[in-house]
Order: C-alpha cells, then sequence, then structure tokens
C-alpha cells in the first residue's frame, strides 16, 4: 500500500521528467558505469517484476491490458533497451579507440559477403518470425470497438493515437497554435535538418558516443524525453479531463487539480508593480515579449561568444543560428515546464484576444 | 536486346545462363567468407516455419470453430432425435392387419399377371403404338399451330395497312387453317384409339395398381418422416465434407441465418442502420412448435400466437427479435449478443457457463426477460394501455401517480398535471417543524400520502450496517433542514384574497342551507 | 505399341524426386521464370541477385559489418515488411468495408461476427501499431549509427518524410472502424489544426484575414475544414481518410520508399566506418 502511494507520487509528471532527465545526463556522463550488461540486468528484471507484480493492482491492468495500450508497452521495454544497447556498443568502441583497437565494424568492414544467402536469407527468417509474431498476437488480443460514433457524446478522457499523445501533453504547457502546429512542423523541420546542420565527420557509421556526445545528447533528450516519455505519460498516466492519475489511481471523473495558473503580466503588473492590468493587450504583455524575443534573439548571440563558441566557430553564422533557433525551440518546452511547475505560469505572452499565446 | 540471342522461334532454350557442366556445390559452410553458418541458418528457418503453419492452422481454426457452429451442429441432432422418434410413432400407428392384408393382395395381384403373361403383352402392344401415333400427330398439330399464327400476324398486319396483298394472305390462311382443323381431328381419333387400348390394358393391371395406390397412401406419413430424416442426416461424409473448412463455402449445413428487418431501423447517432437479426443462427427452434421443452437455446417462443407466426400481429420476418428484445442483432455469439440476466442466480450461473460478463461497449443489451415488456414500449407509446403487459402498464400507473414524470421528461405525459402541490407561498400556511417531520417521512402524518420517503431509506441510513447510523442521522437532518429553509427563503408571503365585508351576520344566522351545504369546521348555527 | 508402353515402363522406373527436380528444372517454362536456378554457385548467387526484381534491390556483395543485426537492428527491413504485409491485409479489408456512415460500423462489427478470416483485421490493426514503433526505433538507431551524415544527408531527409507518412497512415486508418474511440481521437488529432496560425480559425493571426468585417477564416473555411471535409468529424472526413489511406498516403509512401532504396544503393549501401 505504502509503496503503491509512493510509486503513484514519484509518477507526477513534473518528477518524473525531471528525474528521467537528469537521470539521461548523469548516464551519459559516466555511460562506462550505466551502460553494461549488468546494469541491464538490473533494469530489465526490475521492469520485468514491476509489471508483472503491478498487474495484481485492478486500476493498473485496467489501463495497461487496454487492446490499444499493449503495442505502447511492448515500446516501454524496446525503448530503453534498444537506447541502452546503442549506448553500450558505443562504450566499446570508445573504449577500443582508447587502446588503438580498430572498433567493431571496423573489423568486418573490408570484408564482403554475398548477398545471398546470408542477407536474404536472414531477411526470409525474419519476415517468417514476424508472422509467426503477429498471428500470435491477433490471435490472442482483439481489436478494439467501442460504442458506435457519437458526436454528440464525448468520451472523458479523450485521447488522440497513442503516438500523437507527446502533442496532447504538449497541450498542457502550450495553446494548440504551438503544440499542435509548430512544433509538430518543427520536429519534422530540425530532423530534417539534422545531417546539414552536424558537420562533425566522425561516427559516420559507427557507435560512439565520444565522438558525438553533444549529439547524441540533444538527440535522446529530445526523442526520449520530450517525445518518448510524454508518449508514455500520456497514455497511462492522464485520466479524465487530462487529470494526472498514478498508475494504481483510479480514473475519477470528479478528481480535481487546483487550477491557479497566472499569465507572466499579471506577475509583474498585478503582483510587482502592484498595478491594475493595462487595457491594451500589447502593453499588457510588454514583458512578455521582451522575455520571448530576448530569448528568441538575443540568446543566439550570446551563446555563440559563450556556452556554444566552437560550434560558431565551426559551423559558421548560417548553420550556428539554424541549430540555435531549433535547440531553443525544443527547449521552450522544458523551460516552460519548469516556469509551470515551479511558478504556476500560465502565459509568457497571452492575448487570448487573437489566440496568441505563448 | 542483345545481338547474340536473336529470337528465332519459340523452341529454343533461353540461352543465358547455360553451364555447359554442373558446377558441384561449395560446400558453403566450410568457407571463411560467410557471416552465418548455412546451416544454423537452415535450423531457424525450420523452426520459423514450423512455428508458421502451426500457427496459420490455428488461425484457421480458430476462425473455423465458431460459437454458433456447435449450436447448430446440437439442434440438428435433436431433430434427428425427434424424428427418429416420429418414425417409430408413425410405424407403431399403422395398421398391421391390413397392411399384411394389402401386400398379400398385391402379390396374389402380381402373381395374376404373371399367368397372363402373353395376354398383357399382347394388351401393351396397341399401347406403346399408339402412343407413338399420338405423339407424331401432336407434333403435327404443333408445328401447323405455330405457323398458322405467325401467317396470322402477316395476315392481319397486311389488313390494318391496307396493304395490296392482304387478299392472298387471307387465302393462304384458310387453307392453314383447314389443315390444322384436319390435324385436330385426327389427334382426337389416336386419342380415343389410345383410351381404348389403356382401357383394355388396365383389365389385367388395374388391380394391382390400385392396390399399390392403396399402400402408399397407407404409408404417406412414414415416408415423409423418411425423406425429412435424409435432408437431417445425409450421412457423415456429406455432412462433414459441406461443411469442412474451406470446403463450406460452397452448400454448407451450418450457416449463419438472418432476417434483414426493412422498416425498423437500428437508431444510431445520426443515422438509422438497417437491422440484421442473426438471432435465429441459434435460436433454431424458436418459430417451431415442439420445442417448447428443448434447452434453451432452442426452446420454441412461448407466445407463437402474438408473436413470430407469419400470422401473429408481430410476424417474425417484419420484426425480427432485437426490435422487441434490444441486443446486438449482428451478433453471432452468446457473449456479443448482450444477452442479461434476469437474477443474481442466472449471473452467476452464465459467468460459468459461458464465461458471461457485461459488455462495456454495447448501448442496448437485451431486456432481461423480467423487464421484457420494456421493449413493447418502443411502439406501444402512444395508447394508455398496452395490451397483455400488465407489468408494463403498471408501471406506467406508478409513473402516473407518483409524477415521475415532474422532473424527468417521458413522452406521453407532458400535459399531464404535476404532483405536488404548488409551494411557492408555503411559508403562509405551514410552519417548518411541519415541513420537517413531513419529510423525515410523510406516511407518517397521512398513510396514504403519495409522496415517497427520500430520507433514512435502504441505503442511506435506514440500512443495515455497514451504514454508519450516526453520521447519515446528522446528515439526513442537515438535508432536510436545508430543503426547508430553501423553501421559506423562496416562499412568498401568502395573498389572501380581500375578506368580504359587505355581509350581515344576521342574514347569515338565518340561512341555514348554506351551512349544511358547506359544513365548516367550528361552524355553528346557534 | 508395344514400344511406347516400354518407354512408359522405362521411365517410370527411373524417376526418383530428384530426376523429377531436375527435369522441372529443365523444363523451358521453368527456365523462363527463373533463369538462374538454384544458386548453388558463387556466380549463380551473383547472377540471382542482378536477375530478379526483388533481389536486385540489394547489391551482390555486401559489407559484413553492415548486415549485422546487432548494427542494423533490422528496423528498417521490418518497417518494409509491415508495410507489405498492411497492403495485403488492408486490401483483403478494403472487399468488406464501406465507408458510409450508415455501413463502417457494422462493417467492421461483421468482420469479428461473421466475415472467414476477420482476423485480418487485428493483423492490420497491431500491424500498423508495430510499423509505427519500428519506424522509431529503425530512425533512432540511424541516428545512433551517424548514417545520416554525408552522403546520406538527403536519404535521411526522405526517410523523416516517410515517417510522418506512417503516421499520418495510421491516423487517417484510425477513424474507419467509426466507433467512439476512433471519431473522439480523431477530433482531438484534428482540432490541432483549428489552431493553425492564419489558417486555423481559432490560431493566431486568423483574426486578421479579413474583407472590411467579413471574416476570410471560418470554422467551414479553415485548414480544419480542409482536412476533415466538414465542420466536424462526419461523413465527409470519413470518405476523405478513407481514400487518403487506401490510395493517397500508399502511393506516396511507395514512391518514396522506391527512392529510399534506391538512394541506400547509390549512397554507397548499408554505412559503415570508412
Amino acid at each position: 500500500m505504502f509503496i503503491k502511494e509512493f510509486i503513484n507520487a514519484i509518477t507526477a509528471p513534473y518528477f518524473l521528467i525531471t528525474a528521467a532527465g537528469i537521470l539521461l545526463f548523469v548516464s551519459l556522463k559516466y555511460p562506462g558505469k550505466f551502460y553494461t550488461n549488468r546494469s541491464a540486468l538490473i533494469v530489465f528484471s526490475g521492469m520485468f517484476l514491476f509489471l508483472g507484480l503491478s498487474v495484481i493492482d485492478p486500476n493498473f491492468r485496467k489501463i495497461v491490458t487496454k487492446p490499444d495500450n499493449v503495442p505502447i508497452v511492448g515500446m516501454l521495454f524496446l525503448i530503453p533497451f534498444f537506447t541502452w544497447f546503442a549506448l553500450r556498443e558505443a562504450v566499446r568502441n570508445d573504449q577500443r579507440t582508447a587502446e588503438g583497437k580498430p572498433l567493431i565494424e571496423q573489423e568486418e568492414t573490408a570484408d564482403k559477403v554475398l548477398t545471398w544467402p546470408d542477407l536474404v536469407y536472414t531477411e526470409l527468417i525474419c519476415m517468417v518470425v514476424l508472422t509467426v509474431i503477429l498471428i500470435g498476437w491477433s490471435m490472442t488480443l482483439e481489436a478494439p470497438l467501442e460504442e458506435p460514433a457519437n458526436p454528440s457524446a464525448s468520451p472523458n478522457p479523450s485521447k488522440a493515437p497513442w503516438y500523437f499523445l507527446g502533442l496532447q501533453e504538449m497541450l498542457v504547457y502550450f495553446d494548440p497554435w504551438l503544440a499542435g502546429v509548430v512544433f509538430p512542423g518543427l520536429i519534422i523541420v530540425g530532423l530534417m535538418a539534422i545531417p546539414y546542420i552536424d558537420t562533425n565527420p566522425k561516427g559516420n557509421g559507427y557507435f560512439t558516443l565520444k565522438e558525438r556526445k553533444w549529439e547524441i545528447s540533444t538527440f535522446l533528450f529530445g526523442f526520449l524525453i520530450l517525445w518518448i516519455l510524454l508518449v508514455i505519460l500520456g497514455t497511462f498516466l492522464r485520466g479524465p479531463n487530462w487529470n494526472f492519475f498514478g498508475p494504481y489511481e483510479f480514473w475519477d471523473i470528479h478528481k480535481l487539480e487546483a487550477l491557479v495558473n497566472v499569465n507572466l503580466s499579471e506577475y509583474i503588473w498585478v503582483k510587482a508593480l502592484g498595478m491594475g492590468l493595462p487595457k491594451n493587450p500589447l502593453i499588457r504583455e510588454f514583458f512578455g515579449f521582451v522575455a520571448v524575443l530576448t530569448y528568441l534573439l538575443a540568446m543566439p548571440p550570446l551563446l555563440a561568444r559563450t556556452l556554444l563558441k566552437r560550434f560558431y566557430n565551426t559551423l559558421g553564422p548560417v548553420r550556428f543560428h539554424l541549430m540555435t533557433f531549433l535547440l531553443l525551440a525544443m527547449m521552450a518546452l522544458p523551460i516552460k515546464m519548469v516556469l509551470r511547475w515551479l511558478f504556476n505560469l500560465k502565459y509568457i505572452i497571452g492575448i487570448p484576444e487573437y489566440f496568441f499565446n505563448i | 536486346m542483345t545481338s547474340e540471342t536473336p529470337n528465332e522461334g519459340g523452341h529454343k532454350k533461353p540461352p543465358i545462363p547455360t553451364p555447359a557442366k554442373k558446377i558441384p556445390a561449395v560446400n558453403i559452410e566450410k568457407r571463411g567468407d560467410r557471416l552465418y553458418e548455412v546451416n544454423s541458418l537452415h535450423k531457424w528457418f525450420a523452426i520459423s516455419s514450423i512455428l508458421f503453419f502451426v500457427f496459420t492452422i490455428g488461425m484457421v481454426l480458430a476462425d473455423y470453430s465458431r460459437e454458433w457452429k456447435t449450436y447448430q451442429r446440437n439442434f440438428n441432432r435433436l431433430q434427428i432425435e425427434r424424428t427418429q422418434k416420429d418414425l417409430q410413432q408413425a410405424a407403431a400407428s399403422l395398421d398391421r392387419n391390413k397392411f399384411q392384408q394389402l401386400q398379400q393382395q398385391l402379390q396374389q395381384a402380381r402373381a395374376e399377371l404373371q399367368q397372363n403373361e402373353t395376354q398383357v403383352e399382347r394388351a401393351q402392344k396397341p399401347v406403346n403404338d399408339r402412343s407413338a401415333r399420338k405423339y407424331a400427330v401432336n407434333q403435327n398439330y404443333q408445328f401447323t399451330k405455330a405457323v398458322y399464327d405467325s401467317q396470322k400476324y402477316e395476315y392481319e398486319e397486311a389488313v390494318a395497312n391496307k396493304r395490296s396483298d392482304a387478299q392472298r394472305l387471307g387465302d393462304r390462311l384458310k387453307e392453314t387453317e383447314k389443315k390444322l382443323d384436319d390435324y385436330k381431328a385426327e389427334l382426337e381419333r389416336v386419342d380415343l384409339d389410345l383410351r381404348a387400348a389403356n382401357d383394355e390394358l388396365n383389365k389385367y393391371i388395374g388391380k394391382r395398381n390400385t392396390i399399390q395406390k392403396d399402400i402408399d397412401t397407407m404409408l404417406t406419413d412414414y415416408t415423409r418422416l423418411q425423406a425429412r430424416m435424409n435432408t437431417l442426416n445425409p450421412g457423415l461424409i456429406v455432412t462433414s465434407f459441406r461443411n469442412a473448412p474451406v470446403f463450406d463455402f460452397m452448400a454448407p449445413s451450418e450457416r449463419i441465418n438472418q432476417i434483414i428487418v426493412n422498416n425498423l431501423y437500428n437508431d444510431q447517432p445520426f443515422k438509422a442502420i438497417p437491422r440484421v437479426d442473426r438471432c435465429t443462427t441459434c435460436h433454431q427452434g424458436i418459430d417451431q412448435k415442439g420445442f417448447q421443452d428443448a434447452p434453451q437455446p432452442f426452446r420454441t417462443h412461448p407466445n407463437l400466437d402474438l408473436y413470430i407466426n407469419s400470422a401473429s400481429p408481430h410476424p417474425m420476418e417484419t420484426f425480427g427479435c432485437t426490435t422487441c428484445h434490444n441486443g446486438l442483432d449482428r451478433a453471432t455469439s452468446f457473449q456479443n449478443a448482450g444477452h442479461m440476466p434476469r437474477s443474481e442466480e442466472q449471473r452467476k450461473q452464465w459467468q460459468q457457463k459461458y464465461k458471461w460478463h457485461e459488455q462495456e461497449f454495447l448501448e442496448t443489451p437485451m431486456y432481461p426477460m423480467n423487464n421484457i415488456e420494456a421493449g413493447c414500449y418502443k411502439c406501444h407509446n402512444a395508447s394508455p394501455e398496452v395490451p397483455k403487459a400488465a407489468a408494463l402498464n403498471n408501471g406506467r400507473d406508478l409513473i402516473r401517480i407518483y409524477g415521475c414524470f415532474g422532473c424527468h421528461k417521458i413522452p406521453g405525459y407532458e400535459n399531464i398535471r404535476k404532483v405536488g402541490p404548488d409551494l411557492s407561498t408555503v411559508s403562509g400556511k405551514l410552519t417548518k417543524e411541519w415541513v420537517r417531520k413531513w419529510l423525515a417521512n410523510p406516511k407518517e402524518f397521512k398513510s396514504e400520502a403519495r409522496m415517497p420517503q427520500f430520507w433514512w431509506n435502504d441505503n442511506n441510513g435506514g440500512g443495515a450496517p455497514p451504514y454508519d447510523a450516526a453520521h447519515w442521522d446528522k446528515r439526513n437532518v442537515a438535508e432536510i433542514n436545508a430543503i426547508t429553509e430553501y423553501l421559506w427563503s423562496k416562499s412568498q408571503a401568502k395573498q389572501l384574497p380581500p375578506g368580504h365585508t359587505g355581509g350581515n351576520p344576521a342574514e347569515g344566522k338565518n340561512s341555514p342551507t348554506r351551512a349544511v351545504r358547506f359544513p365548516c369546521p367550528g361552524f355553528t348555527t346557534g | 505399341m508395344a514400344n511406347f508402353s516400354d518407354r512408359l515402363k522405362e521411365t517410370f522406373k527411373n524417376l526418383s524426386p530428384a530426376k523429377v527436380g531436375e527435369w522441372i528444372q529443365e523444363s523451358q517454362i521453368y527456365r523462363s521464370i527463373f533463369r538462374i536456378g538454384v544458386p548453388d554457385s558463387d556466380r549463380k548467387r551473383m547472377l540471382v541477385m542482378l536477375g530478379s526484381v526483388f533481389l536486385h534491390l540489394h547489391p551482390v556483395k555486401v559489407r559484413k559489418s553492415g548486415i549485422r543485426m546487432r548494427y542494423t537492428w533490422c528496423m528498417g527491413g521490418i518497417t518494409f515488411f509491415l508495410f507489405l504485409v498492411l497492403t495485403f491485409t488492408g486490401l483483403l479489408l478494403m472487399f468488406y468495408y464501406r465507408p458510409t456512415l450508415e455501413y463502417a460500423y457494422v462493417d467492421i462489427r461483421d468482420l469479428r461476427e461473421q466475415v472467414p478470416l476477420g482476423i485480418m483485421r487485428e493483423i492490420h490493426r497491431w500491424g500498423a501499431h508495430a510499423m509505427v514503433i519500428a519506424v522509431w526505433l529503425h530512425m533512432y538507431r540511424v541516428f545512433m549509427t551517424g548514417s545520416y551524415k554525408p552522403p546520406r544527408e538527403f536519404n535521411w531527409n526522405v526517410g523523416v518524410i516517410l515517417l510522418v507518412l506512417t503516421l499520418l497512415l495510421s491516423f487517417t486508418g484510425y477513424l474507419l472502424p467509426w466507433d467512439q474511440l476512433a471519431i473522439w481521437a480523431i477530433t482531438v488529432g484534428s482540432n490541432m489544426a483549428r489552431a493553425t496560425p492564419f489558417a486555423g480559425h481559432e490560431g493566431p493571426g486568423a483574426a486578421l484575414l479579413k474583407l472590411g468585417d467579413i471574416p476570410l477564416v471560418s470554422n467551414s473555411s479553415d485548414a480544419r475544414f480542409a482536412l476533415l471535409g466538414g465542420r466536424f468529424v462526419g461523413e465527409g472526413a470519413l470518405l476523405r481518410f478513407y481514400v487518403l489511406h487506401c490510395v493517397g498516403l500508399p502511393l506516396v509512401a511507395g514512391f518514396l520508399m522506391a527512392i529510399h532504396f534506391w538512394r541506400i544503393r547509390r549512397d554507397g549501401g548499408i554505412s559503415g566506418p570508412l
């Protein structure tokens, strides 16, 4: 009972996201300690144990065994597994480089083998096995079919398809025009820009961490924390009214969360300056505009001179500014999250009259 | 197109890779430039292929073995049993003596025929000859008739168009008509001859035929049942072939039965969906008399005069099943159909027997049998009373008496006066204390009060533990007080009609008849 | 006659599976289909890769390190195979499904109740979920091995578009069962389009697009309307999603896949250390 409550408490979004982020960066700092066979054994047996014991709980079981959630449970294991696997390979490769030995891949690069049978045959086996898995999966789990569509009765919670739940989770922190349109667009643009921004010639065609620590850390933060983790959060831990529910908590429609979020303008005009809110939205949101513009326009040159100086030197201005813009856009989400968690900040710029809220 | 391989007709083998000698297969696993050992790949491939085979077979079998097929098989068995019983009964009810007698007579008649074999043969010959002759003449007649009809059309057409050859065509038609009459006469003649020949023959074989017919009449029932038996049970090979997986697309005996109800739609949001009732796939005896005592799902409908029969007011072909019963029309399994138990006991029984559970996503589960009359109300909602639906009528009476329509919108009750009194001036009439007492238990004050008791019921303080009596007492009292205060806060002062001032007390005293007509407590005529 | 029966006897006497196999392999029909025959020599193993339209997607020889399962995770191949599985099962499902308000739901219902091998729907749905995960993992692997680096930049971009297409295919297919799960997922998903800057009627800037007092962007002329073919998820949206799901998006995806595979070859095969 106590353990359940404890787990319910530590899966709260602010804790989960923060802890996962810290864990990720710490593990990347000391990869040799984290990405070993032993740690994998501990982590995965722990996960299986957690899942196995938790299924006893009816509330947990109800959410996890929903037919459409089963693939996400699978993903819950696959993504950490491949993360561990890729980084373990990277650690091994880095070790070999340090010792002056060739990479794991390099040992076999020179050898060429015939596609038939080595590749074609394995592909065939892979296809057959996959078909078997699909048939088995389909025989044990019926595809969901709920009540006939009724546009006048919305279920609570209404959830997007699971792979878009990361976006839906962003809606907690940003308005739809950002979370649903601008950010997805920037994700696509950002992914496509990666090969043009990343001019590091090293690490092409083999697993490595040391030679591309910056790229990998950024990507893993975006992919694992800001996408996969949010998908999992949105699937398993968001219930009616998009409220947070711990894994063992009953999805009570009547649960209420205090909505005490305040705009930046109110913080400054009302609380700090002790005045009323100005009528003109542009004046009212003046400080917000300053904050956002500073973030987007003043940060890049500042970063070019300080923290990211070496990138500015290697990438040149165009690549650098593109990279910092994408980076700043990505970091906007965790920054807004932290602001929300710490200060209940609702909007930095809030002009609901024109749907312009940031 | 390579110049070396011109296409010179199709006979030549394609010259592309034609090794002159067979190159011996290299033992591939012994070579260094391989990633995987081919033998281990073979092993993996074998294992996965076997798994694939097993899973595919499993998938097909799981798809093939559907719940409703078992029911149909059982019903078929039941029908065979019954038919067998009927057959035995039919055999038993035969008049043995009469049957034997007829059989003997038949034998006798046959023996006689054998004795007169030559005569019979002689009589048979003219019958055969004349039949042949009749056939030939009839054909002549038919052909001439066809010619006649076409000539008649041509003639009439010519006359109608006033063509010059009408006269000639008319003559031709007359000629043909004469020919036709001749053939007709001949046909009648030949027919008479044939009849005479038949009569001659019947002298010999007539007796046998009559006896045979008598025997057949006697066995009618038995033969019918035997034929039925043959269709029900055409033998194991036939049955298992026509119902075998894959082959069952041709003429399976196990098949889904469905009634497409054309005008009683399934109401879905914003769309009426045609109702396709598959209930009879399993409930096979529902429209047949004689299965009243059969186990479910084969039992006959308990009221065939009112439902199902085509002569009844609710024939199955036009109403289907789910129109009245609700449930999922297209379902083909016990669970999916949305069966609902009538009692806690049945619920447990179903859970054990069918792994039944209430369906989460079914909007219209079946009415449990004890609420079955609710289905009548779908159509019979305009008339004040539905015949033969006692529970429904009783329920509607209760609604009227207790005035449920005061808060719940119920069609048909829109224009009925609401049950409760007007409370807008309650404070001028009653005391708070009395209202509290009344609310706590109306029947205590007036035993025939219509207002139900809302507090200290089974589920809010009046029931057995685990209810915490002290807690509920406190809560109920608080609620009653709150309601009373609310009534008072909204209540207006009672506007009494202005008192009558122009009266004459003396006059009143002299008018005792009024006092008699409207007796008032405290009014005395003294 | 005797001659013929003798020959027949002779033939049967010498009959063995190996002989029959040989005879089949030397027949003109067989040779016209499988030019190379059983690839039991290196020469034939190469020819077979060149001669078959399916196999010629691969080069004749590959780098040993490049086809290690631990290097590729096989995720690209799995994604492609799932695409084929989905095409096949989807085609079968199209025989039984009508995209109208009247029939969409009951047709899906009938797949469960009555259609032979209605399990195709399960395979299709789970295959689709698996494909989304597989395509993510494929991207993950390609990033972690730095395989997007020159000369493979463009192919990475094609891959990103294919990933988006996979999500869109899954999204459009999600609506088709026409149950509560489907329409509300699509409603939530498509509500975002309402907030598109300038193009959505609840997006920032839309209020500025006006002709005098007449707003140009309203709930029946914005991005969401274009997506759904209506102001809410209705029959228009169902048909639109059906056509996109069954024809439009698969065609684009197939086209891009051809480019994707071609570019793998052109850009030097499966990546590896230089």
